[in-house]
């Protein structure tokens, strides 16, 4: 009697594959995909209703005094604000860190400019409240070291501290992408665009800035998003005029318990932020790809 | 060629600490001339060029260029266009706007950048490339964008640190022959910079050779070659036997030379005395293969030796006879001469004449180390 030629069909799965790729499976379909497809899903249906409307996406023109989105357009603004300041300060840092350092001088710059950040973010932001309360540091050396303050000041709970302590929480978010991209900059093009008749403007202007734009470019998003949908730092150390859109969608959520509500506000940050995205790399002439890559 | 100079630099000293990378160097460089810096690795050549194009600052000296003093002035200020190692082509800018680059600097007009960039695409064969970015170029293009680049400005001189060492070794060959052309078609001076002897020879007018931060000839190829007036031109500049000999005998016009076993004439110079060392450099086309018995052909030196190896090198032929001393003399001479290719093992006798061979006094023990150091460079 001749056996039955027929496999199992779970015999021709290659489980080897299936099983290196089920750690990433279950990321992507169990901790994106599903969940963001429930919030969607939810932020078309009233609070216990069961039918599909826009109401709460349309709610945010109907707010009294348009709370939603006087908080919202505030908070891009900053955000622009904060990812621009963060260039600002980064850039001469990468700069003089890929350009100027070398060698062993570079590795103990990084790490020096690291080691804070090996701290959780929380505990850095309590040491700013250190600093900058009244009984901190800075009124302590104002006041009774250089007496230039006759009392001390209160200098948290406004917009400029928290500004400050997001740019300083960011910090390496820009310099790293820039440094990058910049240390892959040959030198002797440097001294071929100076040795062509470039003076330092021009050298910086066609030579330096075009390389360091994917890094830039990297960096911006980095802060951008990542300052958009912070909560912690306009929470602790902003006032109460610094209302941050993230803690309008934490009321929603926990608060109030409207998760529809809270869904539609969640997506539509989603949304304005995947679009600034999208105007950064256009504005730089980058694609996403090349900005990932760096 | 006029008179005039391009380049001049005068009692050049350039230290990096207690290090002295240049001592003491001047020399001129006429216009329109192609002119060669040559030495080996670490001689002082890539600084020196640095001193001209206005990357570094001479210690001490002064440095000329078109008649005037440029001590101080900053690079972007010199009449001076650099031809990068790695050529250092800008990546993200198209061959048009990589030669543009330069005019556009100087504030010219649009419509003149145009064309002067077009023209000398032109000149350099690179018309229809004006769009594509360096990448997109091969080896041979890329070297031609970096000289347009330069050559469009119609500086004084154009420098160049080693731009043939990147190609592989068909292409360099083929743009060695290039380059002299391009340079005698538009007249500009060019200063090139090479450790690479064979460049130096073939497309120069003139050679500097250099060595441990000092200029120790200055002279046409030929005259460098047949005429060395310094041990270490004579080894680094061509092959050559290497002999390290005592005076044992002088007579009016010649001297004899013993090293070991082999003994020689050569001519006298007015300062030999008997007893001094001499280092003798023997070039391998002026060692003969003699027939082994015939009468008519004496000159003055002669051995007879064993052939140990003998290298096909295409047309040419080089023999090594083992004639009794750690060395093997080498011989080499075409193929297609009357002269049979001994084989390996054979008796053969080789001479030389006593005018072909060049003696120094050897003054210090460590100039053999040295020329020894300078002929593995030359591997």
């Amino acid at each position: 009697m001749s056996r039955s030629p027929i496999v199992s069909p779970l015999r021709r799965v290659n489980w080897g594959v299936v099983l290196t790729a089920l750690p990433l499976l279950v990321w992507i379909v169990g901790l994106v995909l599903w969940p963001q497809l429930g919030l969607l899903l939810q932020s078309f249906y009233k609070v216990g209703g069961d039918t599909v409307t826009l109401a709460n996406y349309l709610s945010i023109f109907q707010d009294s005094d348009l709370i939603f989105l006087r908080v919202f357009g505030k908070t891009l603004l900053y955000t622009l604000a904060i990812a621009a300041l963060t260039l600002i300060v980064a850039y001469p840092m990468a700069f003089i860190l890929a350009k100027v350092l070398k060698g062993r001088q570079k590795l103990v710059f990084i790490l020096l400019l690291a080691t804070p950040f090996w701290v959780n973010e929380l505990i850095r932001v309590y040491a700013w409240i250190g600093l900058l309360r009244e009984t901190g540091v800075v009124n302590y050396l104002l006041v009774d070291v250089l007496r230039v303050l006759p009392a001390p000041i209160e200098f948290l709970y406004n917009d400029i501290a928290m500004l400050v302590v997001f740019v300083y929480s960011f910090l390496l978010l820009m310099l790293l992408p820039i440094y990058s991209s910049l240390d892959g900059l040959d030198d002797t093009l440097i001294q071929a665009a100076q040795n062509l008749g470039a003076d330092r403007i021009s050298v910086f202007r066609y030579v330096v800035w075009p390389a360091s734009l994917p890094g830039v470019t990297s960096g911006l998003i980095l802060v951008f998003t990542l300052s958009f949908s912070n909560y912690l730092i306009p929470t602790l150390v902003g006032g109460k005029s610094s209302l941050w859109v993230t803690q309008l969608i934490y009321n929603r959520f926990v608060v109030a318990t409207n998760w529809n509500l809270g869904a539609a506000y969640s997506f539509i940050l989603l949304a304005i932020a995947s679009l600034v995205v999208w105007g950064l790399l256009k504005l730089t002439g980058q694609s996403l790809k090349k900005v990932l890559g760096s | 060629m006029t008179d005039a100079v391009d380049v001049e630099l005068r009692d050049i000293t350039k230290a990096f600490g207690d290090f002295t990378a240049v001592r003491d160097v001047s020399f001129a460089v006429p216009r329109g001339t192609f002119f060669s810096i040559l030495g080996p690795s670490g001689c002082g050549k890539t600084t020196l060029l640095n001193l001209i194009s206005g990357f570094q600052e001479p210690t001490a000296g002064e440095v000329w260029i078109a008649g005037q003093r440029v001590n101080g002035v900053p690079p972007n200020r010199r009449k001076v266009n650099m031809v990068f190692q790695r050529l250092a082509l800008f990546p993200l800018m198209t061959v048009f706007d990589n030669v543009a680059f330069g005019l556009r600097m100087a504030k010219v007009p649009q419509a003149q950048v145009r064309s002067r960039v077009m023209a000398m695409l032109e000149t350099v064969g690179l018309t229809g490339m004006e769009r594509r970015l360096p990448s997109q170029l091969s080896g041979g293009q890329q070297q031609r964008v970096a000289i347009a680049r330069c050559l469009v400005l119609e500086p004084a001189v154009v420098l160049l640190d080693e731009p043939l060492s990147a190609l592989d070794l068909k292409l360099r060959e083929h743009m060695k022959l290039q380059l002299k052309h391009l340079q005698r078609e538009v007249g500009t001076t060019f200063v090139y910079i090479t450790h690479d002897q064979s460049e130096a020879m073939v497309m120069s007018d003139r050679i500097a050779v250099m060595n441990e931060g000092q200029v120790l000839q200055v002279g046409a190829p030929d005259e460098i070659y047949s005429l060395p007036c310094h041990p270490f031109v004579a080894s680094f500049v061509g092959e050559s036997n290497t002999f390290q000999g005592t005076v044992v005998e002088l007579s009016e016009d010649s001297a004899i030379v013993k090293d070991g076993a082999v003994q020689m004439q050569l001519s006298r110079t007015p300062d030999m005395a008997v007893g001094q060392s001499y280092l003798q450099f023997l070039r391998p086309e002026n060692v003969r293969l003699l027939p082994l018995d015939g009468d008519r052909d004496r000159p003055e030196n002669q051995v007879r030796g064993r052939v140990q190896s003998v290298i096909f090198d295409g047309a040419i032929v080089r023999c090594l006879v083992n004639i009794g001393r750690d060395r093997p003399l080498t011989t080499l001479f075409t193929r297609g001469t009357t002269q049979a290719v001994p084989y390996v093992g054979e008796t053969v006798r080789l001479g030389w004449r006593a005018a072909d061979v060049i003696a120094f006094p050897a003054q210090h023990r460590d100039q053999m180390m040295q020329l020894q150091k300078a002929q593995f460079a030359e591997v």
